[in-house]
């Protein structure tokens, strides 16, 4: 809740007052200014038509760093079909996915247009054992789904 | 001469291979004292290099009774949100958190 309040103030101070607030439009502008409304379309897109997006470093044929590859591993191995989008291959979606998510790193998963996280997020929920009943409540078959 | 040298270059070579587990860096310092700052309540607090020398990657493990009740992409976070400047110029962040067992 903070931190939307706190984007709120951030935007309010770019709009209105910029001039007065140098230092802390410039800390904050990253965030914001980086996501223009066609990123933003992009992103909604993106997200609204598959069920599982990983927007990742590299293809999931091909990662392009550790994280990215794991995360591609724990969703194979689950065997989870996803949707890839490589933001190496696009630098507006690469800092805009990042505002859109309010999260700083890459991997990020969603899951049912859901924020699910990081590759950290999701190796946790595989060694915890979560993630066959998170799949199974967000209405998608992995490899230890029960079956119905 | 030559074995001085070489015992030379042999302490060099341990001394790197120690490097990374005894000498705590600058940015594992810095790290360490915004987190210790944010998270006053934590029963451990972690924080290491794994770049391997460039220092743009980090581990960092918490244990804090703040994150009891909260799902894991709310305790993540809190930790990315306290270290939001510094993830902007960093490689790659890999977090642990948890609540201590009551």
């Amino acid at each position: 809740m903070l931190l939307y309040s706190a984007r709120g103030v951030s935007r309010a101070i770019l709009n209105g007052v910029r001039r007065c607030q140098p230092v802390m439009a410039a800390s904050y502008s990253s965030s914001t200014a980086n996501l223009q409304p066609e990123v933003q379309k992009k992103i909604e897109k993106a997200i609204n038509s598959d069920k599982v997006v990983v927007f990742m470093k590299g293809t999931q044929q091909e990662p392009m760093c550790g994280f990215s590859r794991n995360v591609k591993l724990v969703l194979d191995f689950h065997e989870v079909p996803f949707r890839d989008y490589n933001v190496l291959a696009d630098s507006e979606l690469r800092e805009g996915i990042k505002a859109y998510s309010d999260w700083p790193t890459i991997p990020q998963i969603y899951v049912n247009k859901k924020f699910v996280g990081g590759c950290d997020i999701l190796v946790q929920m595989h060694k915890d054992g979560e993630i066959t009943d998170f799949l199974d409540n967000e209405g998608i078959k992995s490899k230890f789904s029960s079956p119905k | 001469m030559f074995q001085v040298s070489r015992s030379l270059s042999t302490l060099r070579y341990s001394l790197r291979q120690f490097c990374s587990s005894s000498k705590i860096t600058e940015g594992e310092q810095k790290i360490t004292r915004i987190l210790k700052d944010r998270f006053k309540t934590a029963t451990a607090l972690e924080v290491n290099d794994i770049s391997g020398g460039c220092g743009s990657m980090y581990q960092v493990s918490i244990e804090d009774p703040e994150f009891k009740g909260k799902m894991k992409v709310e305790q993540h976070r809190m930790v990315t949100e306290a270290l939001k400047k510094e993830i902007a110029s960093m490689h790659g962040i890999t977090i642990q958190t948890k609540a201590p067992k009551s």
